[in-house]
C-alpha cells in the first residue's frame, strides 16, 4: 500500500516537473501546433461554419411551388 | 422536430491503442501552478491521488488538494457556524486574483480567510447559566471565548457597538439638533455579570474544582481547551510590505456577531454598521504569507491554518453547547 502510494507520488512528481519545466506534453504540443498553423485554424473555422449552417437549415419550412412552375433541368 | 443531419465524430485511437484526447486546454500560469503543486506535494499538503482527477491541470490539482485538506481539518463542523472562504492567491486584491500567477511569480503568495457572511451567537442564556454557578464565570467565559476567536478572526461584540456609539456621539456633538437624535442604549444590553473581573488562571482552576453544575463545568472546560489551542500558536505578523498592499482597504468584515439577546441594541448596531462595511474592499480576516517556491514556507503557513481550523472547530462545538443551553432556557 505504502509502496503503491510512493510510486503514485513519484509518477505525479514526474508529470508535474514536465509541466513546470514547460516540456511540451502531448496535449500542449497539439494545441501549440494548432495555434501556430493558420491553415489548420481556417479548416476548423470552415467546419464550424458548415455545422452552424446545417443547424440553421434544419428548422426551415418547405414552400410548395406555385402552379405552372417548371422544374429546373 | 424532425431528426436532422448531424456530425458523428468517430472515436479515434492512436496506433498504440491509446484514445485521442477530446479535450485540450491551454491555461495561463500553468507552469507556475505546476511548480507550486510540486512544492505542495513536498510540503505534505498536496494529495498525489488527486492528480488523476485533475485532468492534467496543476491548478485543478492544487484546488482539489486544498479542498481535501480543508475536509480533513474540520470543514464540515466549522461550516455549521462560520461562513468563511479560504483563498490561495498571489494577490491580496480580490478583484485581480491570479494576475501575478500568470507572470509565473509564486515567491510571494497569500492564504487569506475572508467571511462570506457573519455567523451569529446569542450568549445571554449561557452567561445566565454560568452566573448561577459562580458570579465571575460569565466574564471569564466571555474573556476566553471572544479573546481566542479575536486572535484569528474578527468578532463583532458589545465593544464594537460601544465604539460605534462613541463615534456617533462625536459626529453629533456640534449638531445643534443633537438633542433630538436618539442614540441606541448599548449599555442597557450589556449584562451586569459581564462587567465583573474575569478569574485568573489559578482562580479559575480553584472554581472548577468546586463546580457542581455539569453543564457549566462542560462549557468552561470547552472554553479552557479553546484557549489552550488558540494560544498554542501565534497568529501571523503582518509585515510592512503586506501592510502597504492593504493601504486602500477598509477594516475586516466580522466573521461572527456575538450578542447577548436576540435583536438587542448590539445586533441593531451591527445591522446599521454593516450597511457601509463593503463600501471599500475590506481587509481579509487573516493573512498568511508564504513563499510558494519553498516547501518549508508552505508547511509553516498551513501549520497556522491548521491552528485556526482547530480553534474554529472547538468554537463551533462550544457554540453548539451554547445553543443547546439557549434551548433549555427557553
Amino acid at each position: 500500500m505504502r509502496r503503491q502510494s510512493r510510486k503514485l507520488k513519484a509518477e505525479v512528481i514526474r508529470e508535474l516537473k514536465q509541466l513546470a519545466e514547460g516540456r511540451p506534453t502531448e496535449q500542449q504540443s497539439l494545441l501549440e501546433r494548432y495555434m501556430e498553423c493558420p491553415d489548420w485554424q481556417l479548416a476548423s473555422k470552415i467546419i464550424r461554419d458548415a455545422v452552424q449552417a446545417s443547424l440553421r437549415g434544419r428548422g426551415r419550412t418547405r414552400l410548395s411551388p406555385p402552379p405552372g412552375w417548371i422544374q429546373p433541368l | 422536430m424532425p431528426k436532422g443531419f448531424g456530425w458523428t465524430i468517430p472515436s479515434l485511437i492512436l496506433p498504440d491503442g491509446r484514445p485521442v484526447p477530446t479535450e485540450f486546454r491551454l491555461v495561463e500560469g500553468e507552469r507556475a501552478a505546476a511548480k507550486l503543486a510540486l512544492n505542495f506535494l513536498e510540503a505534505g499538503i498536496g494529495y498525489a491521488d488527486e492528480w488523476a482527477a485533475s485532468g492534467g491541470s496543476a491548478t485543478t490539482f492544487i484546488q482539489r488538494s486544498l479542498n481535501r485538506w480543508l475536509d480533513d481539518h474540520g470543514r464540515a463542523k466549522i461550516q455549521e457556524h462560520f461562513f468563511l472562504d479560504v483563498v490561495l492567491s498571489t494577490s491580496l486584491d480580490r478583484y485581480c486574483y491570479g494576475q501575478l500567477a500568470a507572470s509565473g511569480e509564486i515567491s510571494r503568495m497569500f492564504l487569506t480567510i475572508e467571511p462570506e457572511s457573519a455567523g451569529y451567537v446569542v450568549l445571554g442564556p449561557t452567561l445566565r447559566l454560568l452566573e448561577a454557578a459562580h458570579p465571575r464565570l460569565p466574564a471569564t467565559f466571555l474573556n476566553l471565548f471572544l479573546g481566542c476567536l479575536n486572535r484569528w478572526i474578527r468578532v463583532y461584540d458589545y465593544r464594537d457597538a460601544l465604539d460605534r456609539l462613541e463615534r456617533l456621539r462625536e459626529w453629533y456633538e456640534d449638531d445643534p439638533e443633537s438633542d433630538q437624535i436618539e442614540l441606541p442604549n448599548i449599555e442597557a444590553s450589556i449584562p451586569e455579570c459581564v462587567r465583573r473581573k474575569p478569574l485568573s488562571s489559578s482562580g479559575l482552576a480553584r472554581v472548577m474544582n468546586t463546580l457542581k453544575d455539569d453543564r457549566a463545568r462542560q462549557l468552561m472546560e470547552h472554553a479552557i481547551e479553546l484557549a489552550r489551542v488558540s494560544n498554542s500558536v501565534d497568529p501571523p505578523a503582518i509585515y510592512d510590505e503586506t501592510r502597504d498592499l492593504l493601504s486602500d482597504c477598509g477594516e475586516p468584515v466580522p466573521a461572527l456577531v456575538a450578542v447577548f439577546e436576540e435583536h438587542d441594541t448590539i445586533e441593531g448596531s451591527f445591522d446599521e454598521e454593516s450597511q457601509g462595511m463593503l463600501e471599500v474592499t475590506p481587509e481579509p480576516n487573516l493573512i498568511l504569507s508564504l513563499n510558494g517556491t519553498h516547501p518549508r514556507s508552505i508547511s509553516a503557513a498551513f501549520a497556522q491554518l491548521r491552528s485556526l481550523c482547530r480553534t474554529l472547530q472547538l468554537s463551533a462545538n462550544l457554540l453548539d453547547r451554547s445553543r443547546r443551553t439557549s434551548c433549555h432556557a427557553t
